[in-house]
């Protein structure tokens, strides 16, 4: 059996459904519509105009969801604090700029040595952890103090040795619990010597574990400790480590 | 926004993150006060410091520190970097170890129990008290030491005790540690200690942890080894555990075994290397003789037992199959079959280490015996990399325990009190009239403690104890019974030396304040028979003076009063001691300890002839001062150094196997040369839940800690870091209890009870029906609620598994 051919006068596309006397009018109406959409499509695209943000909420126990028991967390709904996306302006990335000039005084150097005793026993003891570890996996660490930042204040140095994976093998948090010693521990390796005034200083500390001088005299540190000229990066080229003080004089046995 | 405003906002994010935090942690929400540096902003500097060698005062890993002593005083600690242990690294402990002399309750001066109050008396008084109670009744007196007394320090206590007073009834805390190991590697090879060394920690493909939480108990060795994926090594770690650990966290493999089986895991190895046909019968054939542990099954074990034929051998183990050990060892078939496959393949290097686990155990012995079979019967024995080896968790368990003897049935260089040929040696080098040691071996820690804490009229013959350099009423078990006990009995007197008040000192009638660790001379001995020696560096503080003058000054008094036992042969003093010139120096009086002649040097030469007996030659003192610890047996060498050895027992390493054999046991049990592959069956725990008790009590350390916490609790950084004790339950059995983190639950088993704070996977995860508990902290004695049954053989405890109930308090 043969097929039979369509009726004639059967619509093929979509402009021969509209009525006959409009149909001359198809090409324009498409190029509106079209036209109305890219409009709106790129108005969408276009950052607003800058409107007053509203302020973070004040971080109340109130916006943040109740805690549950670790024995109901399998069950539990978890849901982010509120307004947490509206917090996040807060959290901005901070890096100094490299060629702003460095203002350093004697102070600022003696306050930056304090305020790193803090959490050192002594010169050269691996520092303490001044927030907890909830995690032990070299990741968690890392993410902070694998290049180092600063958030306002707040500044996770960057890791000064080369990498080791079992982190809490030293470095452990503290809790504040009354522990009294009478120990006193060097709290300062410096000053370094100079040939004469000018001169780059020698460096007074060991640099074993200590590897990279960024971790306290770079950008993301205390402004104390910071060095003036960030962008030389060659520092032992001018600054003398100490053999006996990193331990590399060969001396065949005891010294 | 103001500044303030924004301030104001930060500090209570930071306080409600704080905040939450601590509840997570189970730890008061108050953020920390950070130790203020004295002198506020004025800073003392590094210049000025000089820095001496020192091992580590810690664990038995035996890591060198630099020590910065500036005015007297401990500044600063540095990892050594020439010591190959740790390779200039350092544990958090080790980095504080200097705090450790600093704690602001140092005892100073001696102290005698006056109506019932410690009151300051003088050093000749003190001395006088312990001479004259010893001179009363020799035979009732009992010395308690450690595996924390250096070698001249033990050595002293046991020519003391042994050679003087002709009393056995001294033995160590080390009895509680490392007793398994000891008895596991003389009825394995004929001898004590580990053939290998830490090197195997550089060269294995695979280690297999057994009990052991590597992680924290030796970090800078644990570190040495996972530190190698960095550089690109294919190596596998396989931790075979009752809990999940921070080693758990970095295992390839975490095998979570149920108590006391590690039995039935380690024959089930033995079993699937037979049935896949890869003993290693070039080996074994030259090398072993297979060894039961009863004449025919259900008699009494020995500790020697019997010999066994392959095929013998082989039916026992049988029944190990995978599929019979997964039904009651909590791993899965295939989990055993890792290891199976493992073992049975000889192109991986597998290295096994273990600790308190298999040690601390009622079948101590048996799993240190079946840990070396698997490791024989597979030949993964004897290439760098490729072996078993035991670790210790005090720095000299091996240099002053095992090796100077200060058991209650050795003496030094591997003598037995009761083999009349080998006290007989010791007398001659001791200089003593023949038959001055008795033949009847002494009381171990446990009888010692039992025969302290019994009256006298009721069997308990030990009236005097004196304790040197360790902690019994914190670390025994059951001390409810083993020692708390001597609080209702006035006529017992216990002799405290230590440096801080401690548990025991508690109940002490006379205190002794002593030196420690750079305050004095002294030498260790390590976990890989490295011996290494340190000089004082500080005075002590006030009236402190050392444990091992202590124990000489005690010696001359007797000697004094007339006691025969404190002459040697030619009527001279136990203890005399010569100046270069022939001249006797006094000793024993404190003013020339530290004169004209070095005593650590001279008992340490007195004691190094003992050590030949057995090829276990310590290296002369001038050598050890030069070196950052040395691995005996020390040899000379025609050019006149002094050479170290790797490894014992393999021809390439050791001097003492004879040329072309290879593989030589020269101490074998049988005397042929070979080592015993053990069967040993699995033996049920002594108590297991039941429905009144209805977990398992787990006990052990933490990082941050060292063993009963008398010094790193002193020390700020470790215990802001760990401030308690605690108790972790896990989720499912906290749930069913209703407790939550932070809540205090009461431990009870049938010998105490304690009241802690519940941790849900906290530091460690445990699985459903345990419980663990860190035994570190004096204001939670842990070890009131533990049992003191132990190892046949060892007679050492078992902490690790008891049963316990649990009772929520309060939230």
């Amino acid at each position: 059996m043969s097929e039979t051919p369509p009726p004639p006068d059967h619509p093929h596309t979509a402009t021969d459904l509209l009525p006959r006397r409009l149909q001359r009018f198809a090409t324009l109406f498409a190029a509106v519509a079209v036209g109305i959409a890219l409009f709106g499509f790129l108005t969408g695209l276009r950052e607003p105009a800058r409107a007053e943000r509203h302020a973070p909420p004040p971080a109340d126990h109130h916006s943040a969801p109740k805690a549950v028991g670790y024995a109901d967390l399998p069950t539990a709904t978890i849901r982010p604090n509120a307004g947490w996306d509206r917090s996040l302006s807060q959290l901005k990335f901070d890096r100094p700029d490299m060629f702003a000039p460095v203002v350093r005084t004697e102070e600022m150097k003696l306050a930056a040595l304090a305020d790193r005793a803090k959490n050192r026993a002594y010169d050269g003891a691996p520092p303490t952890v001044p927030h907890p570890v909830d995690s032990q996996s070299v990741a968690s660490c890392l993410a902070c103090h694998g290049e180092g930042l600063k958030v306002g204040d707040r500044v996770a140095s960057k890791m000064s040795h080369t990498m080791m994976t079992n982190c809490t093998q030293c470095h452990v948090e503290q809790s504040p619990v009354p522990a009294e010693s009478t120990f006193v521990g060097v709290y300062r390796a410096g000053p370094g010597e100079r040939a004469n005034p000018g001169a780059p200083p020698t460096i007074p500390h060991h640099t074993w574990m200590r590897e990279n001088c960024n971790s306290c005299h770079g950008l993301v540190t205390r402004p104390g400790t910071r060095t003036t000229h960030p962008w030389l990066t060659n520092c032992t080229q001018c600054h003398a480590p100490s053999a006996a003080l990193d331990q590399v004089e060969f001396t065949g046995g005891r010294k | 926004m103001t500044v303030l405003e924004s301030t104001r906002r930060q500090f209570i994010r930071s306080a409600a993150m704080t905040a939450a935090a601590s509840v997570l942690q189970g730890r008061p929400a108050t953020p920390a006060d950070p130790p203020k540096p004295p002198g506020g902003l004025e800073l003392p500097v590094l210049p000025g410091v000089k820095w001496d060698k020192a091992p580590c005062r810690f664990c038995g890993t035996g890591c060198h520190v630099q020590v910065g002593v500036k005015d007297g005083k401990v500044v600063a600690v540095s990892g050594d970097r020439q010591a190959e242990v740790n390779k200039g690294l350092l544990c958090v402990k080790g980095y504080h170890v200097g705090h450790i002399l600093y704690g602001p309750e140092r005892l100073t001066t001696p102290m005698l129990r006056k109506n019932g109050k410690l009151e300051p008396i003088t050093w000749d008084e003190a001395i006088e008290v312990i001479a004259k109670r010893i001179a009363v009744a020799p035979q009732k007196f009992a010395f308690y030491g450690s595996g924390q007394w250096t070698i001249p320090e033990g050595y002293a206590a046991n020519k003391f005790m042994k050679g003087g007073l002709s009393n056995n009834h001294i033995d160590p805390n080390a009895r509680l540690c490392m007793a398994s190991a000891v008895t596991g590697y003389i009825s394995t090879y004929g001898v004590d200690e580990p053939y290998n060394c830490y090197d195997d920690l550089d060269q294995c493909d695979v280690l297999i942890l057994w009990g052991n939480n590597f992680a924290e108990m030796h970090p800078v060795l644990f570190s040495r080894f996972i530190d190698r994926k960095l550089k690109g090594d294919k190596i596998t770690l396989i931790d075979l555990t009752t809990r999940h650990t921070r080693t758990s966290e970095r295992a390839d493999h975490v095998l979570v075994f149920q108590p006391q089986s590690d039995l039935s895991i380690a024959n089930c190895i033995a079993q699937q290397v037979i049935a896949a046909n890869a003993v290693a019968t070039d080996f074994v054939d030259k090398h072993c003789t297979f060894r039961k542990p009863w004449k025919k099954p259900g008699d009494p074990q020995t500790l020697m037992g019997e010999p066994c034929s392959f095929d013998e051998y082989k039916q026992f183990v049988a029944e190990y199959t995978p599929e019979a050990v997964a039904k009651t060892s909590g791993l899965s078939v295939e989990q055993l079959q890792l290891l199976g496959k493992l073992f049975a393949d000889r192109s991986k290097k597998i290295a096994s280490l273990w600790c308190m686990g298999p040690n601390q155990h009622t079948q101590g012995t048996a799993m240190n015996n079946l840990i070396h079979a698997v490791h024989l019967l597979s030949g993964h024995w004897g290439r760098p990399g490729d072996g078993p080896q035991s670790l210790t968790g005090q720095p000299s368990a091996c240099g002053t325990v095992r090796e100077v003897g200060t058991l209650s049935h050795a003496l030094p260089g591997d003598l037995r009190v009761d083999k009349p040929d080998q006290a007989a040696k010791a007398e001659k080098l001791w200089h003593l009239p023949p038959g001055r040691i008795n033949p009847k071996v002494g009381y171990h820690t446990v009888q010692m403690w039992e025969k302290f804490c019994t009256a006298s009229d009721q069997g308990g013959d030990i009236d005097t104890m004196w304790v040197q350099v360790t902690n019994p009423g914190q670390s025994l078990p059951n001390v409810h019974k083993l020692f708390d006990a001597k609080a209702k009995l006035p006529n017992k007197f216990l002799i405290v030396s230590d440096v801080y008040p401690t548990a025991t000192t508690e109940l002490a009638d006379l205190v002794l304040p002593s030196a420690m660790w750079v305050e004095k001379n002294g030498v260790f001995g390590n976990s890989e028979r490295r011996t290494h020696q340190w000089f004082k560096m500080v005075n002590p503080p006030g009236e402190a003076r050392d444990d091992c003058w202590q124990t000489i000054a005690v010696a001359r008094k007797l000697f004094d009063l007339g006691f025969p036992g404190m002459k040697d042969a030619d009527g001279k003093f136990l203890f005399h001691m010569t100046d270069a010139k022939g001249q006797e120096v006094p000793v024993w009086k404190w003013e020339n300890y530290y004169g004209t002649v070095n005593v650590d040097e001279k008992l340490f030469e007195e004691y190094r002839p003992f050590t030949q007996i057995k090829h276990k030659d310590v290296a002369p003192y001038p050598e050890l001062v030069k070196a950052r610890g040395l691995r005996w047996p020390v040899v000379k060498q025609p050019d006149g150094t002094w050479k170290e050895t790797r490894y014992r027992f393999l021809e390439e390493y050791d001097p003492y196997v004879a040329k072309g054999k290879g593989v030589q046991f020269y101490h074998s049990v049988a005397g042929d040369d070979k080592a015993f592959i053990w069967f040993r069956p699995y033996v049920p725990p002594p108590e297991v839940p039941d429905k009144d008790y209805p977990l398992w009590l787990d006990t052990g350390r933490v990082l941050e800690h060292w063993h009963t916490g008398t010094m790193t609790r002193r020390v700020p950084q470790l215990k802001r870091a760990m401030p308690s004790a605690y108790v972790e339950v896990a989720r499912e059995d906290a749930a069913a209890l209703g407790v939550k983190t932070g809540d205090k639950v009461r431990l009870e088993t049938r010998r105490g009870s304690l009241e802690l704070t519940a941790w849900i996977d906290g530091r460690g995860k445990c699985p459903k029906g345990h419980v663990f508990v860190p035994f570190f902290d004096e204001t939670k004695l842990i070890n009131r609620l533990t049992l003191e049954a132990h190892c046949p053989f060892s007679k050492e405890p078992d902490y690790k598994k008891c049963a316990v109930r649990l009772v929520k308090v309060s939230a």
